[in-house]
């Protein structure tokens, strides 16, 4: 049931966010990627909060803000319709590692870590925010760029071990029983997707304080949804896996 | 008469002339004097007076024999040894005086009375005093013989639990006089008491502990002395108090943590003090169950949010508190987290009171009443009044007003007041920075120093919370714990509570306490907030009855002494159970087992009661089983204790009041120990028993005629000083 209603619901977003996309993707000048014009006032409720490193720009534009804005609004808006989650539509936050912000959002995004770098500053209260609490999802992160990420995280949680996540794991059952996530391939790379945590504590049993999309890029999938870029089926399970995060981020 | 007063004027007509009017006025009063002494012998007057014929009556004397008669502030010797001084031979003083004229009884007395030879034997060791008992036992013994009164020497420490009202009326009735000694100072010169200490019956393992203690002295004003809690011979807490005035009570609060599961006995002690008189009232015992077990929190949340995943991470690895979360998802779907087993909340919030009231406590997140349906909404008031569990309601968008629960039945156990319509209304939205009340800075809640002091420097340095919910009072018997204020500094109730029937309703109007874990200023190896959730959560579940409850009339008694075993039996619905069998399993501190079957009291419902005696020194464990037909309706245990009674120490002083009374209501007289000279005469003349009529003439005494000389001198010195004679 809940799938037909995400199946739907990618179309809904397709037809209600695609002027919007369009307006961007044709206009990346116009993007605002100064975290000050992002910065809303704490009402309580939990905007979606994507990191900002310092990087080269990658593909049009700085790496970080890879499919930003239009990845983080269409997922928004499936969130809002396929759960009561009252997070906030009105805005999305764009806040660096060392900003104290970031504590009043735990869970937070960040996109293409494999050009991430991290200054002592930034790691101190990045590791704060993840041993309190807070819970960071990597995302569209290339095969070959896993050691300048583990590098970097290693400068966050210098114990930190990775660990493959397998399809059992809670994280993917915490709203939908997603079957297998072999679907959100890479679209720029080849192999399969790999999903890694890290565990507070490194237990298992404990919560996943960061969820790493290797070889994967799920955002990419919420981007083109409105485009038919995709098949219906890949983009509804890359939606799937967002809502499961979130779930799985409110509750553990 | 009229020839006496005339001749006096006669007298002194010739002197008129050369005596002033005053010195006129002094001898007329003085002649007329000496004429009233001689009219009064003339008339013969005589008083009658019904004497006790001696020997012919019997007296009974009542010593005190209990542990209090030690205290040695009796000319600093103890209480005691006046009456071996006086009572121990015949020919001790008082006893040799009063057996010139009286048959004497003696009775030794405390606990129980009974009839000795003299004092001589007196240990001074007796746990109690029962002073009707034994005014009863003599009164009984000496029943028809020619009784003249009773006399009681003691300190008046009764410490009976009954009052010996009985006894009094029965002495007035019958019409024998009491004649008392008190023995001792009423007040004592150097002491220090631990007069109360008031503890919970049973708390869960883990739970902040605020005790008050209640501390009276003498001769110690405004000294600092430790007040000590002692726990398996550890000391557990420790404070500094300062000693009030001569007299005064002061109330103490000792904080402390129930360290470790099982029958605690903890000790509340405040050390021997120089020259103190008693020690033995310096340490005051209280018995507590500290109990160990998984006490199940279902935990309802509306919406994902972060409040759930905080209060999950506080209670994380806590052996004691286990929050069941069913976390609603969309509409119709829910995330159960913490369950015990797969069926556990399968169709989400409990559809009957037999699953709702297998919780201890449930906390309503932001949800909409319109998520339950009528029946649902009537449970959990229910699971609060006649359950007896705990109901916490978060703030949030969906809560309290905005959550439509104005109206409701939930919205009837809240503590707080609900304005209807809120559910439409525009959106709210203020910061609180949030400080403790004047009960929350000593609640054991509100606690949030892993170190158990009251904390208000704390609550200042925590950041702003934010509320959504308009909620601007409590209802009428509800307490506020915590305040906040918002911008504008208008303060509101921030954390409330209150009892509702059987059970208590808490209101904790804030949508993101999980700031106290995250915030920037926060560091990370803060506890304020795991402190903060678990302290909540063991309130939350504290007292929440089992289907079967127990308690006993007494957590100590002395050996033969009976104890009342009450248990209270309910069905997994709550409702009382009146046709169950219950027997209560006692366990000696020999090792053998006695059961004791309860019977229904039919006073009241669900209630069973037995009465058990114990006939040794030690622990005696309880275990009350209750079944009806092929049903087990659950199991319920405690302990008591068999002790001899320490009581006799608290509030030592001599207790003349209760002596006085006791002598002014049946006709005889309250002396003090050191003022007993005209005792035996008054027994004497108490007109009971055996009397002769003593008729004794006023005229003839030689006064009279002392004070005839004594006139007569007066007028002729007066005389002569002024040269009328």
């Amino acid at each position: 049931m809940l799938k037909r209603a995400t199946a739907v619901l990618v179309i809904v977003a397709a037809a209600t966010a695609g002027a919007y996309a369009q307006r961007n993707r044709g206009g990346q000048q116009n993007i605002q990627y100064d975290p000050g014009s992002q910065r809303a006032k704490y009402d309580g409720r939990w905007a979606f909060v994507r990191l900002r490193y310092t990087s080269g720009f990658g593909r049009g534009g700085p790496a970080w803000a890879h499919d930003y804005p239009i990845g983080e609004q269409h997922f928004l808006q499936i969130v809002k319709f396929v759960t009561n989650a009252d997070v906030r539509e009105d805005t999305t936050q764009i806040l660096t590692l060392d900003d104290p912000e970031i504590f009043k959002y735990p869970i937070v995004y960040m996109a293409e870590p494999g050009y991430w770098t991290v200054n002592e500053k930034e790691a101190s209260n990045f590791r704060a925010y993840l041993q309190k609490g807070g819970m960071v999802i990597f995302d569209d992160f290339h095969y070959q760029d896993w050691p300048y990420f583990e590098q970097s995280m290693k400068q966050v949680l210098p114990d930190a071990k990775f660990m493959d996540l397998d399809i059992a794991n809670p994280l993917f059952h915490s709203f939908f029983d997603v079957p297998s996530f072999d679907v959100v391939h890479n679209m720029y790379d080849q192999g399969r997707p790999i999903f890694r945590g890290i565990y507070e504590d490194n237990d298992p049993k404990k919560r996943l304080l960061a969820i790493i999309n290797y070889n994967t890029d799920i955002s990419e999938y919420w981007e083109y949804s409105a485009t038919g870029f995709n098949p219906v089926s890949d983009t509804n399970q890359a939606y799937q896996i967002g809502v499961n995060w979130i779930i799985y981020g409110f509750t553990h | 008469m009229a020839l006496g007063v005339a001749f006096a004027l006669l007298t002194y007509r010739r002197v008129r002339r050369q005596a002033r009017g005053r010195d006129r006025a002094i001898l007329i009063g003085l002649r007329l004097a000496a004429f009233a002494v001689v009219l009064f012998c003339l008339a013969r007057p005589a008083i009658i007076l019904k004497a006790a014929v001696p020997q012919q009556n019997f007296l009974g004397v009542l010593v005190d024999d209990s542990r209090s008669m030690q205290i040695p502030d009796q000319d600093g010797k103890p209480r005691g040894e006046f009456i071996k001084k006086n009572f121990s031979a015949a020919e001790s003083p008082m006893l040799a005086e009063l057996t010139k004229r009286f048959a004497v009884r003696q009775f030794k007395f405390a606990t129980n009375a009974e009839r000795v030879q003299n004092s001589a034997g007196l240990t001074l060791d007796g746990t109690s005093t029962r002073l009707g008992d034994a005014l009863d036992r003599a009164r009984d013994e000496l029943s028809g013989l020619p009784l003249s009164g009773l006399l009681v020497l003691s300190d008046g420490a009764d410490t009976a639990d009954t009052t010996f009202e009985d006894s009094l009326s029965q002495l007035k009735a019958q019409g024998i006089p009491v004649f008392t000694i008190g023995i001792g100072q009423e007040r004592l010169g150097h002491d220090v008491q631990i007069s109360r200490v008031d503890t919970p019956r049973r708390v869960l393992k883990g739970t902040a502990l605020v005790v008050d203690v209640v501390v009276m002295q003498t001769g110690y004003a405004g000294q600092k002395v430790p007040l000590n809690v002692e726990s398996d011979g550890r000391i557990i807490a420790q404070e500094t108090i300062t000693l009030p005035r001569d007299g005064e009570s002061s109330t103490f609060r000792m904080h402390f943590t129930a360290p470790e599961a099982g029958l605690k006995t903890f000790q509340f002690r405040i050390p021997e003090q120089p020259a103190e008189v008693v020690k033995q009232n310096n340490v005051r015992a209280s018995r507590l169950e500290v109990y160990d077990r998984h006490e199940k929190v279902l935990y309802y949340e509306g919406e994902p949010r972060f409040e759930a995943k905080f209060i999950r991470q506080a209670l994380e690895g806590d052996e004691n508190v286990q929050v069941v979360l069913l976390q609603r998802t969309n509409e119709k779907k829910y995330l159960r987290l913490g369950v015990d087993d797969e069926n556990e909340l399968f169709g989400g919030f409990p559809t009957t009171r037999a699953e709702l009231f297998a919780y201890r406590s449930i906390i309503l997140g932001s949800v909409p009443a319109s998520a339950f349906t009528a029946d649902q909404l009537k449970m959990i008031a229910e699971f609060v009044n006649v359950r007896g569990g705990g109901l916490l309601m978060l703030g949030g968008r969906k809560a309290f007003s905005e959550g439509g629960w104005a109206g409701t039945p939930v919205g009837e156990v809240l503590p707080v007041v609900l304005t209807p319509g809120l559910e439409q209304a525009a959106e709210y939205f203020a910061s609180i920075s949030i400080e403790p009340t004047r009960e929350g800075l000593e609640h054991p809640a509100t606690q949030i120093n892993e170190a158990e002091k009251p904390s208000p420097e704390r609550w200042a340095k925590l950041p702003e919370l934010s509320t959504v919910n308009r909620i601007s009072k409590v209802k009428a018997g509800a307490t506020t714990l915590l305040n906040g204020a918002d911008e504008g500094r208008t303060e509101r109730p921030i954390l409330s509570y209150q009892r509702y029937g059987r059970g208590k309703a808490i209101a904790f109007s804030v949508q993101d306490a999980w700031l106290w874990r995250m915030h920037a200023s926060m560091a990370v190896e803060d506890t304020t907030h795991r402190t903060f959730w678990r302290r909540l959560l063991r309130w939350l579940v504290d007292d929440v009855p089992d289907r079967v409850e127990m308690s006993a009339s007494q957590d100590t008694v002395e050996p033969g002494q009976p104890v009342t075993l009450v248990a209270e039996v309910r069905d997994k619905e709550y409702a009382p159970v009146n046709d169950a069998s219950a027997v209560a399993h006692v366990t000696l501190p020999s090792g053998k087992v006695e059961d004791v079957p309860l019977d229904w009291t039919v006073a009241k419902p669900g209630e069973y009661k037995g009465v058990f005696t114990p006939s040794e020194n030690g622990e005696f464990k309880v275990r009350v089983g209750a079944a009806r037909a092929a049903e087990d309706l659950g199991a319920a245990s405690l302990s008591f204790l068999a002790a001899p009674s320490v009581s006799e120490y608290f509030d030592a002083g001599m207790r003349a009041p209760l002596l006085r009374r006791l002598a002014e209501e049946t006709g005889g007289r309250y002396y003090a120990a050191n003022d007993t000279a005209a005792l035996a005469e008054a027994i004497s003349y108490s007109g009971r028993g055996v009397t002769v009529v003593d008729e004794r003439d006023l005229w003839d005494m030689p006064v009279n005629f002392l004070l005839f000389l004594g006139i007569i001198g007066t007028e002729w010195a007066f005389r002569r000083a002024k040269g009328l004679a």
